[in-house]
């Protein structure tokens, strides 16, 4: 909107529409992470401490329940991701026979993208739980009894009910976007190879699968970021016994014993480092896919 | 597939069937579940009543008033998130060349960072400058996921948008208004509202921020969703659920309306170059 020959005032004009966002989103978010930081090197002037050390990550990594928490969040993104990755590269392969025939079933598979999380979760325990719809059909057809003898799929230990929501959430979101690939860019090439005497396998192996893997890659990457610093799913479906690394940060810091800020601060500096080495692979892989896109 | 249509076609229909309800029994019982009086163990079938609807839409109930806030809330950071993130995007698409993918960079990543990890840290930043237990504190601790989401969505709109446009406007003689009014919003319209409802969504299922910032003063419909669900009332849980999800119902119905119009407006949209 503005065609100034000064340099100077063209750099004051960016700078200015640049200013409210970055002031909100860049400032507060930069400054809660770097109190976050110094707040977990036991700088805490309210409780009369002032000097910095390491002690409390030390404490963080000699201790049993952070390593049992984090290899429990990265363990439940993963088969998540695995699971939703795989279940979607297969809906994607057979939808796209139909796509054609009307944006139905694209509409369809848009559905659940925006619908929070938290109703998500809240559906699979009616579902799951040891009293749900699912334990009741149980029931009518004779195999179970009584609701305990169903077998323990939501707050369980290995946080079953945790990844039947994020599947269920994630496969259509990486669908989609495997999907809007399949359908423009890898025909005329499919094609090439058909005439050219490929067989079906060879026509995946060449074509389709490198063509779908950069969408497949960076939306799993997000997927996998996003469930493991993900709140509110295994606050309803989690079991108390077997927190996730964020459920963990989030009982620290609303202990109203204020020595236990630290450790919240610290396990927080730890989900936000692993986040961030996760950004970087997905710019590394997925910024790619985005630019050649452009 | 044409060699066994009617087969495919069988075929077509069992998994049509099958995805119509791994997609959506999930939260169609939800608002099942929201017109019973209760829904013991082993009845497959629920006793129906309007007991909780009667409840939501009572005089005393908090429903109504966690509602409107959450209204407000959203409309405000729909609206606050299009203000600061239109020209930031404007100004990262078309002018500013030099730090551009830095700049973006801080701006998009509250989108990749968990949500836990900013909540606390800007709820400390907050109690210093005594924005927290305020309204005004939960309206600008939801903009900080909302405004990256605008920039995301309108930021791929400005890389792909041709100023060319707006200069030939300009050299006619028409004023920067008309050229706003006459060439980039028609073009722009789509997208910023899109963006609306985005940044809406954001704000109106945000429930870790509004309880840190707001310190459980401010009751927002998530907040009566997380204290319902300690009190087992699976009826009313099913009815506020069947109202949180209708903004999210109209998102997906608007889209799909977009995409539609794209579809029509002939091959270029396909195009894999664009």
């Amino acid at each position: 909107m503005f065609y100034s020959k000064s340099k100077s005032i063209r750099l004051l004009i960016s700078a200015g529409m640049l200013f409210p966002a970055l002031f909100i989103v860049g400032g507060s978010f930069i400054a809660g992470l770097i109190i976050c930081g110094i707040q977990s090197l036991d700088y805490f002037p309210l409780i009369g401490k002032r000097t910095l050390s390491l002690h409390v990550y030390i404490g963080i990594f000699q201790s049993a329940v952070f390593y049992r928490s984090l290899i429990f969040s990265l363990g439940i993104s993963l088969v998540a991701t695995v699971l939703a990755a795989l279940i979607a590269v297969i809906l994607a392969l057979w939808l796209r026979k139909y796509v054609s025939q009307g944006g139905w079933l694209h509409f369809l598979l848009q559905f659940n993208l925006p619908i929070p999380h938290v109703v998500g979760a809240i559906a699979i325990l009616i579902l799951f739980g040891q009293s749900g719809l699912i334990s009741r059909l149980a029931y009518w057809a004779g195999i179970i009894q009584q609701p305990s003898q169903f077998p323990i799929w939501v707050t369980d230990q290995f946080g079953i009910g945790i990844v039947l929501e994020y599947v269920w959430k994630e496969v259509p979101f990486i669908a989609v976007s495997v999907l809007s690939i399949l359908k423009s860019w890898t025909v005329p090439y499919e094609k090439q190879l058909q005439l050219l005497g490929a067989n079906r396998w060879q026509r995946w192996r060449f074509a389709t699968f490198p063509f779908m893997l950069p969408a497949l890659l960076s939306s799993s990457i997000i997927v996998f970021a996003y469930t493991f610093g993900s709140f509110e799913v295994p606050y309803i479906l989690g079991s108390v016994s077997m927190p996730t690394l964020p459920i963990l940060a989030y009982q620290a810091y609303l202990n109203p014993d204020l020595s236990y800020r630290p450790e919240a601060m610290a396990i927080n500096t730890i989900i936000t480092i692993i986040s961030m080495i996760l950004i970087i692979l997905y710019i590394k892989w997925g910024g790619g896919y985005a630019a050649k896109r452009q | 597939m044409r060699r066994n249509g009617n087969k495919s076609r069988k075929g077509y229909v069992i998994m049509l069937a099958l995805f119509i309800l791994f997609i959506f029994l999930p939260f169609l019982l939800l608002p099942v579940w929201s017109f019973t009086e209760h829904w013991r163990f082993p009845n497959v079938l629920p006793i129906p009543s309007l007991r909780t609807w009667n409840y939501v839409f009572s005089a005393h109930s908090q429903v109504k008033d966690a509602v409107l806030n959450s209204l407000g809330l959203a409309l405000a950071t729909g609206l606050l998130s299009q203000v600061a993130a239109y020209p930031a995007a404007r100004a990262l698409g078309l002018y500013v060349k030099r730090w551009n993918k830095t700049i973006r960079f801080v701006l998009i990543a509250p989108l990749l960072i968990p949500g836990i990890s900013i909540a606390i840290g800007v709820h400390v930043l907050f109690l210093h400058f005594g924005l927290s237990d305020r309204w005004l504190g939960v309206l600008l601790s939801h903009l900080i996921p909302a405004i990256p989401y605008s920039i995301y969505l309108l930021y791929a709109f400005y890389a792909g948008y041709d100023i060319g446009y707006e200069k030939q406007v300009r050299l006619l003689g028409a004023s920067r208004q008309q050229t706003f009014r006459l060439v980039e919003l028609p073009l722009l319209r789509s997208v910023l509202s899109l963006s609306f409802l985005f940044s809406f969504l954001i704000s109106w299922s945000q429930y870790l921020f509004t309880v840190f910032i707001g310190g459980g003063n401010l009751i927002t419909l998530p907040m009566l969703l997380f204290s319902t669900l300690t009190s087992g009332d699976y009826s009313l849980i099913g009815a506020l659920c069947t109202v949180f999800v209708l903004p999210a119902l109209v998102i997906v119905i608007f889209t799909s309306i977009e995409v539609k119009r794209d579809f029509y407006k002939g091959k270029e949209a396909n195009n894999p170059n664009v």
